[in-house]
This record gives C-alpha cells, structure tokens and sequence, in this order.
C-alpha cells in the first residue's frame, strides 16, 4: 500500500504530472486524427524516451496510450470516421446520435464511459495484476479459437432483420483475412506475386478507406445532390454536453458491464480492443432488447468506450506481471523498458516495484486528466466540424486518410489499400451491407484459424479438444447460445401471432 | 592543363575524404519497428559511437514492414559509401530465399557482429523432460509439441535441424510473435520450444521454465550450468545473431575503418553495461570472422528453405 501512496506522490509532482498531461493531450490529437493511432505514435515516442529520466519517459508513454483509444471517439462521433480502430463500433450510435443534434451528448457519454472504464481496469491492475496474468495464461490455442468463435458469433446476435447481409459480409471478411502467409505451413495464399500481401491485408489502412475515404465520397455525393437541388443540408448543432442524471443512472449497468468486458479482453495477450467492443456493444444489446440500437441510442456509446479503454490498463496486465504484451501497442513499453535498462519479465514487480506501480498509477492519473481535456477537444472540434464547409472539410479529410495509410508502412501502397477499401465502403453502404462484420472478421479470422490448426497439432487430430478443456468448452456454448437468440426470439414471436 | 588540376583536385578530395572517414554523421537502417530487440541494441550502439567516429553521430533509421524487406531492399540500394548502413540479422539470409527479393544475403559487406543470442531449447517448470537426452531420446518415437515465433524463423529451423540430426519428431505450433510463444510455454499449454537465450534469463529466474540445452559452446554470463548440444555431437552454433553491413560495393578501407569502430563501440564499459542489463548476451565478431560464420549458416538456411519454397 504505501508504494502505492508514494507512486501517487511522484506521479503528481508538478514537472511528472505535466509530462502526463502532455501525453494525454498528445494521444487525444492523434487519436482523433484519422490513419494516426496509438500505436504509430508510441512507435515514434519510444526512441525519444532513451534521453529521458524513466519517470518522464513513462508518464508520456501512458498518456499517449491512455488517451489515443478515446480520442478516436471523436471523429467516429462527429464523422463516423474511427480515429482508431478502438471507436469503430462507436460510429453505430454516436454518430448517429450526432445527426440527431445529440452530438454534444454523444461526446459527454463517451466521455463519461472512457474515463469510468480506465478507472475501473486501473484499479484492478494497481490490486490483482499478479493474479490475473496467472489467468492469462490459461489461455492455450483451443481457447484463443474459442474466443474467436465467440466474437463472431456476436455478429447473429448483431443482426436483427439483416442476417444475411451481416452473414454474407462475415464471410467476406474471412476470406480477406485468409490472404497472406498461412501461419501454420509459412505457404503464401492469393498473394499474386505483391509482397505487401506476403503479411495479410493491412488492417489500418483498410480501416482508413472503409470508414474515412467512404466518408468523403458520401460527402461529395451530398454535394452534387445540393447543387442540383439547390438546397444545402441542414447543419446539425452540437447541443449540450452533459447527460442527465436519469440517463446517467440508466446507463450505470452498461459502463460496467464494459469495464468488465475490456478488463477481461486485455488481461488475455492478443485478444484485442476490437474483440472487446464488439463483445460489450452485442452483450449490451442483448440485454435492452427493445431498444433501437444503430439510430443513436446512448447505450450503444456507453458500451463500447467504457470497454476500449478499460482494454488499455487491462493489456499492461500480462505486460508487467509477465514481461507478455497483450496487443501490439503495449508491446512497445517492454521496448522502453529496456531501453530504460529496466528487463521485463515476471521478477518486475519484485526487482523494480517503483517502476511498475509509477506506470499503474500513471494510468490511472491519466485517465483522470482525460475526461475535461477531451470534453474541451471534443466541443472545440465539434464546433469547427460543423462550421466549415463540406467541400473544405472533405479535403482535409482525404489530406489525413492519405498520409495517415502511407505512414503505417511508410509505403505508397497502403495509400492504394486505403483507396480500394474507401471504394468498397461506399459500395457497401449504398447496398446496406454492414461494414463492422467485416472488420470483425478480418481481426478474428486469423486467430480463429492459427487457434484451430495448433489445437489440431496439440491433440494429434482430435476435435475433442475443443470441449475436454473448460474455458474453450464454455465459450463455445456461449457463442452457439448467441447463434440461437434470434431464432429464439423469431420462435416466440411465432408462438404469439399464432 | 586545367582538366589535369580539376582530376588532382578531385583525386585529393577523394583521398581526403577516404582517409578521415567518416566526415559526416553515419546512417543505420533498422528494418524492424522501434523497440524492438535489434531497434534497442542499435540504439545502445548509437549512444557509444561519437566516441569512436570523429564525434559523427550514428542515426538511427527504421524502416520497418514487408516481414523487414523493405528496410533491407534500401540498405542493399544505399550508395556503397559508407554512410549508410544495415541493421543485418538472419532475416536478410533466409528472406530472400522465401520471398521475391530484389537483394541477397550476399550483396553486404559485412561490418561487425556485436550480438549472439544462442538458441536455446527450453521446458515448462513441471515438464517430465529433466536432461537434454531425455529429450532427444523421447522425441524420436513420440512427437513432442514444440512452440516457435513462426514458421520459417531461426527458431524454427533450429528445431529443424534436430528433426534431422536426430530423427526427432516436433508437432509445431508457430505462433506470430516471441511474445505468443512464451504464453503457450509458460501456461503448458506446449511441451517444449525454441528460444533465445536473452529471451528467457528472467523466467528461468523466476522458475518458471527450465532450460534443456544450448545451441552453442561460448561461454554467457549465467549460462555455465546449462547443458550443451554438443555434448550429443550436435555442432552447429546457432542462435540471433545481430549485426552491421555496408551495401558490398562499400570501398574496402571504408569497411575496415567502419569495422574497427563498431568493434570498439561493441567492446565500451557502457555499451556493455547497457546490453548486459538488458539482457542481451554479447559476443563480438570482426568483419572476417563475422562473414565466415554468415556463409556458414546461409549453406544450413538454404538446405532447410528451399525445399519449401
């Protein structure tokens, strides 16, 4: 307990509680910025930090971390562009919510849900980390298959009317993801000869197109039809930012339940964000059945955001109990941690207690700090959003789409991905396929394929591995329960009328 | 006469700049993203070398993406003078025999090896393997789960080659990241892997995995105890090695000079304390030392990679 006292004490002396500021302003910009994300940045930053004392070097890197995921909410709000990958199921409701005239709402609730989520998960890392990275570890390749079984079951549940699209669109998803280097036999599939395609469709700069590039030429749509018609459209206004007490009691459940979702997500390495939004925005759904989710309601914003960044703590779990990363950003702290001659591994917390609870803290400080700054940014972007003009704003955001794709590979061809998939978007959305499925996929399927052929390795062809182990065992049961809610409902709904 | 000045002009440049090599700061391209253990041993590098470059600096450069082709398609394209160099490990040996590469591990001039992480086989705490021969002997007649990085690395081809030195016989589970592997290990979920021996000081520690055998007969800071291959007349020294390489049209003597500097920079009380501390094992190859050991192991790389090709 009182290394967690003097922590706080260093955390919050004024030169180190700067530092974290400058982080958490620094992640909610690049987070907001579409084709920019946590990752990039900390990529950037972690070189930087070889000059700094270990306290400043890891106050900025938490900041950043912290805050990227929620500033990616922002312009999926505004937008419906994901600043991050974190926010694309916060597009669903908040931007649509956004049009309503809620948008000040939307942000105020993201807001709220965000930061009570990273609270929530940097509690349980400052108290059970040790504990919990055991849990991790109970996580073999029949359970990772599992998993992923599971997150794409969420997409029968997602359906409601529209389960052949979402289906023919999960489908579609997997099969991109099975573009690349089979991970099992190393033997390349639908590559043609390109050697971006050697690794697997990039995943970012698709996001770029799917979401950003669409946007723009729904944009320029709407501005051939204003021309003709004459007519420009209505502006929608901001409106306020704080959610009312009924709704904030009423949306209590929901931030939890994230919190929970996300925190469980990160402790397992390599389950990541987008399995964890999808997770808490479909377990929320499910439980508010009636209500209209995808036309702005605030629980489909609440879920989400309060799970995205609960991931953020949740993933330095198995980080710093272990010296295991649970995704790709928080492996660039064990990068930084030797840099700073610090080795990770499981005798972190005995060998250098004093770093592990300042980056503990440091997290949950963060989290603190982003609440006001992101509200100011939110409002301040919002106001900008909507007061200059579409043709101006499309440009800026093709401008950022463009180098946002080049600098995840520093390669021009991911400017051509981020177009394709921009094209593809647009296709989509004009014939009402879902873009999230997709996405879903694309991240799922490799798991659920390296999962399933290592189980297969494991148990020497035998598919009872799948249920002889529990965990594997209960998830999928769940995800057949998920599979069979809307036949349920659709059989209830038969026995009524009849 | 006045072509004959410009030529002398020219020729005394040259001469100049050759002998007070390096007059500019000396770029490295690292492949791979930052953080990374080639990004940090590199950067641990930089620190030390104006001490040992006429007070030039050594920048680092990542280029990462492409499974680190594209960084190494650059280094192989750099004007061969000197000014730029390659972070080169065993990646630009196998990648082009995998992938359609516009360079081979052929076309650098190697400059120095500062880094040799042997290969190490290693157990879950509570595995009933206790000795190497154990081992060896129980995966010839059953087949043993065996986690790595992924297919086609170094780890994997170690596995390969007692697959063929001794008929055993690996279930393998490739993972896409060293991070993944170690999960697998730690939880049992896998019942031996490949690794490298910087990888693993802490959980070996820690208690959590033991260590059957080591791929090679140097000598590491906490590796006296650990058996070693050869003792079952497995020779090859295998392991991570990480080093520096000019393009192979680099002037010899801009070589010899870039050799003698980092070979000074890889043996600095700082830089080895810095390497140390994170857990780097050191092992320090001149140039001739380091390409007669490259060749050796690109003959091993070729045997186990072509076939899948």
């Amino acid at each position: 307990m009182d290394i967690i006292y003097s922590s706080f004490a260093t955390v919050l002396t004024p030169d180190v509680f700067f530092v974290l500021a400058l982080g958490v302003l620094l992640g909610l910009v690049v987070g907001a910025i579409p084709g920019l994300n946590d990752t990039i940045t900390l990529a950037v930053l972690v070189p930087v930090t070889f000059s700094m004392s270990p306290h400043y070097a890891f106050a900025l890197l938490v900041g950043v971390y912290c805050s990227a995921c929620y500033g990616g909410s922002i312009p999926a709000i505004l937008l419906k562009i994901p600043g991050t990958a974190s926010s694309v199921v916060t597009t669903m409701d908040g931007n649509a919510m956004a049009r309503k005239g809620e948008g000040g709402l939307a942000l105020g609730i993201s807001t709220i849900s965000s930061v009570s989520g990273g609270l929530f998960s940097a509690v349980v890392l400052m108290f059970f980390a040790p504990a919990l990275a055991g849990y991790a570890l109970r996580f073999g390749p029949p359970e990772y298959c599992a998993l992923a079984v599971l997150g794409l079951s969420t997409v029968a549940g997602m359906s409601g009317k529209k389960v052949l699209k979402n289906l023919i669109v999960c489908v579609l998803g997997l099969l991109i993801s099975t573009i690349g280097m089979s991970p099992q036999t190393g033997f390349p599939r639908y590559t043609m000869g390109v050697m971006l395609l050697y690794e697997g469709v990039p995943l970012v700069p698709m996001l770029i197109g799917l979401f950003g590039v669409s946007s723009v030429l729904h944009m320029l749509e709407r501005l051939g039809n204003e021309r003709e018609q004459g007519v420009p459209e209505q502006l929608p206004v901001v409106g306020k930012t704080l959610p009312s007490r009924a709704l904030l009691i009423s949306l209590a459940p929901v931030i939890l339940l994230g919190s929970v979702v996300g925190t469980v997500i990160g402790i397992i390495p390599g389950a990541g964000m987008i399995m964890a939004i999808y997770l808490a925005y479909d377990l929320t759904r499910t439980r508010y059945r009636s209500l209209p989710f995808g036309t702005g309601v605030p629980h489909g914003v609440a879920a989400p955001e309060s799970a995205n960044n609960a991931v953020v703590s949740g993933s330095m779990v198995p980080l710093l109990a272990l010296g295991v990363p649970g995704n790709s950003t928080s492996a660039l702290f064990l990068g930084a941690l030797m840099i700073q001659g610090l080795r990770p591994g499981p005798a972190l917390f005995k060998e250098n207690p004093e770093t592990a609870f300042f980056i503990i803290v440091a997290f949950f400080v963060a989290n603190l700090i982003m609440g006001p700054m992101g509200l100011c940014l939110g409002r301040m972007l919002a106001k900008v959003i909507f007061r200059i003009s579409t043709l101006l704003l499309s440009g800026c955001i093709v401008l950022l789409c463009c180098t946002g794709a080049f600098s995840v590979g520093l390669d021009p061809v991911y400017i051509w991905v981020a177009l394709i998939f921009g094209v593809i978007g647009f296709i989509m959305d004009k014939t009402g396929l879902p873009q999230a499925p997709l996405v879903l996929a694309m991240v799922l399927g490799p798991m659920m394929e390296t999962g399933f052929e290592q189980s297969l390795v494991l148990s020497k062809g035998s598919f009872l591995i799948f249920f002889q182990r529990p965990i594997s065992c209960a998830m999928l049961i769940v995800s057949a329960l998920f599979c069979l809610i809307p036949v349920f409902t659709w059989l209830r709904a038969k026995l009524k009328t009849a | 006469m006045k072509r004959l000045l410009t030529a002398l002009c020219f020729a005394a440049l040259t001469c100049g700049s050759a002998s007070a090599f390096p007059d500019k700061d000396v770029k490295i391209i690292v492949p791979f993203a930052p953080g990374g253990g080639v990004d940090v041993t590199v950067r641990f590098l930089s620190e030390v070398a104006p001490k040992y470059m006429d007070g030039k600096n050594l920048i680092v450069e990542n280029m990462p993406g492409g499974g680190a082709v594209i960084g190494q398609t650059a280094g192989a394209n750099a004007r061969p003078d000197g000014y730029t160099l390659l972070a080169y490990t065993s990646s630009v040996v196998s990648n082009p025999m995998q992938k359609q590469t516009s360079f081979t591990y052929k076309d650098f001039a190697l400059v120095n090896m500062y880094c040799f992480d042997p290969e190490v086989l290693v157990v879950p705490k509570d595995s009933p393997f206790k000795t190497l021969k154990d081992f060896i002997e129980a995966s010839k007649t059953e087949e043993i789960s065996m986690a790595t990085p992924g297919h086609s690395t170094s780890h994997h081809l170690a596995a390969q080659l007692l697959e063929q030195h001794f008929g055993s016989k690996f279930g393998y589970i490739h993972s896409s990241s060293s991070a993944q592997q170690l999960t697998q290990l730690l939880g049992g979920h896998v019942q031996s892997s490949m690794m490298a021996l910087g990888e693993i000081t802490s959980y070996v520690a820690d208690g959590s995995i033991r260590v059957l055998g080591l791929m090679s007969d140097a000598n590491y800071a906490g590796a006296e105890n650990y058996t070693r291959f050869s003792s079952l007349g497995f020779n090859t020294e295998w392991g991570a090695f990480r080093g520096v390489a000019a393009p192979s049209r680099t002037p010899k003597d801009v070589v010899k000079s870039l050799s003698d500097a980092f070979e000074k920079m890889a043996n600095d009380p700082a830089f080895k304390e810095r390497m140390d501390k994170a857990g780097f094992p050191m092992q320090v190859y001149n140039a001739e030392q380091f390409s007669k050991y490259v060749d050796e192991v690109a003959v091993i790389y070729e045997k186990l990679l072509k076939p899948a090709k």
